[in-house]
């Protein structure tokens, strides 16, 4: 029981995570893509080409991110 | 014969419980992480979950990242954007080990590596909980 209250909660916090980006008008579907597969895929079922492509948008994300900020005080 | 069977099973589990518990003293490891490791796996799906929840996460983390550069957030999340950003840099090398280990199915090393990309996280969290980034937990 304790599992199926974290995922509800991992769940919970996604889509509103989701809904924010949404209504501040940004893409999502990179976003909801990775929360359907969080989900939808059994143990067995990832491949290693599955594992390669998420690894490399993980990648370009945190890339995205490391950038030094275009703003300053 | 069976209850000398189950005396020695159980004499066995006892020594190789306290052989892995002298062994993690002995590598300066955590406590229970040799036995934790053949328990509790640290699998591909453990990985594949992981990283997109960690995509999940990470757009939203972009995302507060352009609102601030576009000035449309106070100047203070010019430092909250720091702050963040010094965690994933602390992160990705574990990451890129964690990948290497789950890989080689290297229980004890990928184990030892997910706790510490675990702490991180729970760190990061706080902090991005705290400027109002909501970042959902991996399951």
């Amino acid at each position: 029981m304790a599992d199926v209250g974290r995922i509800f909660e991992v769940a919970m916090t996604g889509l509103n995570l989701v809904t924010s980006l949404a209504q501040q008008g940004k893409d999502i579907s990179t976003a909801v893509g990775a929360l359907t597969k969080v989900f939808s895929k059994r143990p067995q079922d990832v491949t290693e080409e599955e594992l390669d492509e998420t690894e490399r948008q993980l990648d370009e994300l945190l890339d995205e991110f490391e950038k030094p900020l275009g703003r300053k005080e | 014969m069976k209850k000398f069977l189950i005396a020695l099973v159980l004499g066995a589990g006892i020594t190789l419980g306290g052989c892995a518990g002298m062994a993690e003293q002995a590598l300066n490891l955590p406590s229970g992480i040799l036995t934790q490791s053949v328990q509790n796996p640290v699998t591909r799906d453990h990985l594949y979950r992981l990283e997109n929840g960690l995509i999940v996460g990470v757009t939203a983390l972009n995302s507060y990242k352009k609102l601030c550069e576009s000035g449309q957030l106070a100047a203070n999340c010019i430092a909250t954007v720091a702050t963040l950003q010094a965690y994933v840099r602390r992160g990705r090398p574990l990451l890129r080990q964690l990948r290497i280990f789950v890989r080689k199915n290297d229980q004890v090393n990928a184990r030892v590596v997910f706790d510490q990309v675990q702490m991180i996280l729970v760190e990061l969290r706080g902090t991005a909980a705290a400027a109002g980034i909501p970042i959902p937990q991996t399951p």
